[in-house]
């Protein structure tokens, strides 16, 4: 009997997992990772707010710059091993991020590069005739008309599937720019041009779902942000990112760039597996409902852990819609009060500053008072201080006001207490921005109405 | 709060033996709009049986207070030993809106790892690295 060939595996790195992740995990993993693919998730709930934004100021923004910082360094590397790149960097504007990255190519003195532009996720300007044809945008969460806020949406992007990845890559594109796809996608889109799954095999993509999920937060599932044995972890300056080998059935060992920092064991896994997630028997993505429950790990090496259980349903008939608006300004004012009767100052600090507040006619929704150092984490589960000896207590205060000017008021009201205010008070800074707020407007689309394409560029 | 707990070599009684859910798990919490989740790991089989035991949704509930103005559903992962916790109306808004200074829900898991249980059945797990 010969022995049997060793089973292939496609080598999926997690390059970077959000707007101003650090760049240098990446090119050391396409330096020493040995990967075949580098998958890069840069979109969190809010940036595509911001990203709409910039783009709206200018038609040659609103794609995160990080990509270009990542590829400058990674670029002629990625070329000369024939490493695929993958990435949801072009946010509200995929275009302009495919033609950065070509300026850059050209800039680096790189040929022969086929960079994949993927669109269809931006419905924005289609969405009054989607409500035409019967699509109901109301709110998931509230069942609010989207009438309501219609007049104040920044963008509308539709959490989009793989097909447009695996199309790209079926093209020849070395490097995938994407708008909102999921970050599942990302992984998914080069196991199924490697492998030929088939877009109903629930089974793999589930699978490779979970696989997706433990390693697309990059440095969580490697030691950093542990909260096991968090001070055992060494090397957490130079955190390496998560690669996982994946297997034809799905299934994967879990390692990171040789000669890093962190750790890949089954505590580090753990952790990252159920960050962010619901109901673990269902969870929905654009390509496939993937259940986590049967989930298991094994350790197998220094630094690698096998993940095998994972499995999947259909797909979901609906995608998710992205939608952002605008939602007004938080104003915000933060001192300190000193020993002696440092809590007992706070309390009168207080009042000054919704006394002068209210004077100023100030309007606002909500707000909040912490105690930095204190309760700030835990509100009121954490009683007030009540130690006489209390050397300091730490104020913040902050509101949700509908403009600007009315969120401006809460420094402005606060400055006084500098010297108009009890004594024993410092730490009143310098005029804070101004954080206007972004709400997100969470919504369903049929996925029949959303169709990606493919633009190619090569440079 | 470890020494009294892990003991001093006293004959074992009957009884609730209080720890804290930090004795025998650790954890992660995140945000998805409104809503945060904590996922608890546990260090052992044992752990894990105690967790099933003790963690209910009734005492979460309890234990987050006002930190959680919706409801409190929790899932199980038997093979990674964990428990799901999916908290809504946890973040005053969600992550965009929030005026809290931890408007993604990262130090959640914290708060229930102070969370007092009977922690009869399982040894609680020491840190080589950590003394607490």
């Amino acid at each position: 009997m010969s022995a049997a060939p060793a089973p292939r595996t496609v080598r999926l790195g997690a390059g970077t997992a959000f707007w101003g992740d650090s760049v240098k995990p990446a090119i050391e993993m396409v330096e020493r990772g040995e990967i075949d693919y580098l998958c890069c998730d840069h979109l969190a709930e809010l940036t595509m707010s911001i990203l709409a934004k910039q783009r709206a100021k200018s038609a040659d923004r609103g794609y995160t710059r990080d990509i270009l910082d990542l590829l400058r360094g990674a670029l002629p590397t990625i070329v000369e091993k024939g490493i695929k790149v993958v990435t949801n960097s072009g946010g509200a504007n995929p275009r302009a991020a495919g033609a950065a990255i070509a300026a850059l190519c050209k800039e680096l003195g790189l040929s022969g590069v086929r960079i994949a532009v993927v669109t269809g996720d931006d419905i924005e300007a289609d969405i009054d005739g989607l409500a035409d044809e019967g699509v109901d945008f109301s709110n998931l969460d509230t069942g609010q008309q989207l009438s309501e806020v219609r007049e104040r949406l920044t963008h509308a992007a539709v959490y989009t599937g793989c097909e447009g990845i695996v199309e790209a890559l079926g093209q020849g594109a070395q490097i995938v720019v994407c708008g909102r796809v999921t970050d599942i996608a990302l992984y998914l889109g080069p196991l199924i041009h490697e492998f030929g799954w088939a877009p109903d095999d629930w089974q793999r993509l589930g699978m490779a779902t979970v696989v997706a999920h433990a390693i697309e937060c990059g440095g969580q599932a490697t030691g950093g942000l542990y909260a096991g044995d968090w001070a055992g972890v060494d090397g957490l300056e130079t955190l390496g990112y998560p690669i996982a080998e994946v297997a034809d059935d799905g299934t994967a060992v879990l390692t990171k760039t040789p000669g890093t920092g962190g750790r890949v064991d089954i505590g580090t896994v753990s952790e990252q597996l159920v960050y962010e997630i619901l109901d673990p028997a269902n969870y929905l993505t654009a390509d496939v409902t993937a259940d986590f429950t049967q989930v298991r790990l094994e350790e197998i090496g220094p630094d690698r852990v096998r993940i095998t259980g994972g499995t999947g349903k259909p797909a979901p008939a609906t995608l998710k819609v992205n939608m952002g608006y605008r939602a007004g300004f938080i104003g915000e004012a933060q001192f300190t009060y000193t020993w002696p009767d440092a809590y007992a100052k706070s309390q009168r600090g207080l009042t000054f500053l919704r006394s002068r507040l209210a004077r100023a006619g100030f309007e606002y929704s909500d707000d909040l008072v912490e105690y930095v150092g204190h309760n700030s984490m835990w509100g009121g589960r954490v009683p007030p201080p009540d130690d006489p000896e209390l050397t300091e207590i730490v104020v913040r205060y902050a509101a949700r006001c509908a403009d600007a000017e009315q969120a401006r008021k809460v420094f402005t009201e606060s400055v006084p207490l500098y010297n108009n205010g009890p004594a024993g008070v410092a730490g009143v800074g310098t005029r804070p921005p101004l954080k206007e707020l972004y709400a997100i407007w969470p919504c369903l689309i049929p996925r029949e109405h959303v169709v990606q394409s493919v633009e190619m560029l090569e440079v | 709060m470890t020494s009294t707990l892990t003991g001093s070599g006293a004959t074992p009684v009957a009884g609730p033996r209080p720890v804290r859910v930090v004795d025998l798990a650790h954890g992660r919490s995140g945000d998805k709009g409104d809503t945060c989740n904590v996922g608890l790991v546990a260090w052992t089989d044992a752990g894990y049986d105690v967790l099933l035991r003790e963690v209910t949704e009734e005492r979460v509930t309890a234990h987050f207070g006002d930190l959680v103005k919706g409801t409190v559903t929790r899932y199980e992962m038997p093979g990674i030993r964990s428990l799901n916790f999916v908290l809504t109306g946890a973040l005053d808004g969600g992550g965009t809106l929030s005026l809290r200074s931890d408007h993604l829900g990262k130090v959640m898991y914290a708060w229930l790892l102070r969370m007092e249980i009977d922690g009869t059945g399982a040894t609680p797990h020491v840190n080589a690295a950590v003394e607490r």
